[in-house]
């Protein structure tokens, strides 16, 4: 009986201090909890936007602490450790993370500027493009090519109905002609230029006046204005 | 960030190839159409209703009415391997009747001309679109430049010479002999 009470009472004064060791570490350690680089806005701090000669905005790395060797970690104990060995994983992520956003920003400014270049050949492999039947699609890369950039959807639709419209009265005046009307050569180019002044008024009306004047820039004109001013 | 980049390749790729000939296509220069360094002696505006005898001898009428463009016509100096020659710019809208044209004559449209052009060689480059053009006469040489679209000609002459670019332009030939390249 007194050899089992014994045992008892050193069995209740160790686990008493086994549970008075736990809460001494918790205890001591309560006030590094929330340091984790993520939690208190580290993670923040470390990255400095910077916005670049050109105007290009970028992500560098702050000036980073001097990194701790793998042995160094090794050495270091408990939480401590595991904290250096977070901090060095996220300074490699960072800087990886960098060097990408420097690569898709080269990719995107060279995707701008062949969207700039072949605007037309752009809207052919778009997802809207397949929404129109096969004709439209050449007429519309044609105003497209003209004009020079893509117009919205909703400026697209109409702009497609215009340009038929006109296709298909000029059709129909050329059919005329061919088939023996009494038309002069005076008479059909009024007529012709009717149905063009209607055409432009549409553009100007649904692309405003600057854009539309890029749609129906004459070519031929620039070159006499050109001749005529040497 | 991969399957990011990948993407973005993927369109560069894809819009690389689908770019048609015609979007790369060189625009002419006042140069090119008259010959390097050469330079117009003299040019002038045919008024809408105006006629006009070019140096060469060629008739030129300007059949629109007063709301359409003048119509310009310029005699140029030869250099190097080039023959003197006139060059006459139908701009948009504009209206040319043309008789007496040759080897020496230019004439370069522009979009919704109407041309009645009857002569022996001539060189006529179509830059606009939806342009109706008749060609009454042989041996003549016409290209149509890219992104040229939309234009008609017809011949009535042999012997032509047709170089068809650009989109839904359109030839009727009535004569013998006439080549399309297209």
């Amino acid at each position: 009986m007194r050899r089992a009470m014994k045992l008892s009472t050193t069995f209740l004064i160790a686990c008493a201090l086994i549970v008075g060791a736990l809460l001494g570490i918790v205890i001591g350690n309560s006030d590094r909890i929330g340091e984790s680089p993520v939690l208190d806005g580290k993670l923040a701090d470390d990255f400095v936007p910077t916005t670049g000669g050109d105007g290009s905005s970028s992500v560098r790395p702050s000036e980073p602490p001097p990194p701790m060797m793998p042995s160094e970690m090794r050495r270091a104990v408990g939480l401590e450790g595991r904290i250096a060995v977070l901090e060095h994983k996220n300074r490699e992520l960072r800087e990886a993370l960098a060097s990408e956003v420097v690569k898709r920003e080269k990719l995107e400014a060279e995707l701008g500027a062949i969207r700039k270049q072949f605007p037309d050949a752009v809207f052919l492999t778009s997802p809207l493009a397949a929404s129109f039947a096969e004709a439209d699609r050449e007429l519309l890369a044609q105003l497209i090519r003209r004009l020079g950039d893509i117009p919205s959807e909703e400026e697209l639709r109409p702009l497609l109905a215009a340009a038929r419209e006109f296709n298909s009265a000029l059709k129909a005046l050329r059919t005329a002609r061919r088939e023996g009307s009494s038309l002069s050569i005076e008479e059909f180019a009024e007529a012709k230029s009717g149905l063009a002044a209607k055409r432009d008024s549409r553009y100007t009306e649904i692309l405003g006046g600057e854009r539309a004047a890029r749609l129906t820039a004459d070519r031929a004109a620039e070159l006499l204005s050109l001749l005529n001013s040497r | 960030m991969k399957r990011l980049v990948f993407a973005l390749l993927a369109v560069l790729s894809c819009a690389l190839f689908v770019v048609p000939e015609q979007a790369v296509a060189q625009v002419p220069t006042a140069d090119s159409l008259m010959g390097d360094h050469c330079y117009p002696l003299g040019f002038s505006d045919l008024k809408p209703g105006a006629s006009a005898t070019t140096p060469t001898g060629a008739n030129l009428t300007n059949a629109g009415t007063k709301s359409s463009p003048n119509i310009g016509y310029g005699y140029c100096d030869g250099c190097g391997t080039h023959e003197p020659h006139n060059i006459i710019i139908v701009p948009a809208g504009g209206v040319l009747g043309g008789s007496g044209l040759g080897p020496t004559d230019n004439i370069v449209t522009g979009d919704d001309v109407v041309a009645d052009l009857t002569g022996n060689g001539m060189d006529i480059d179509v830059l606009g679109d939806n342009g109706d053009i008749i060609v009454n006469g042989n041996n003549n040489d016409i290209d149509f430049m890219p992104p040229a679209s939309g234009n008609d000609l017809a011949l009535t002459g042999n012997n032509n010479d047709v170089d068809l670019n650009g989109t839904n332009n359109h030839v009727n030939s009535t004569g013998s002999g006439n080549t399309i390249h297209n």
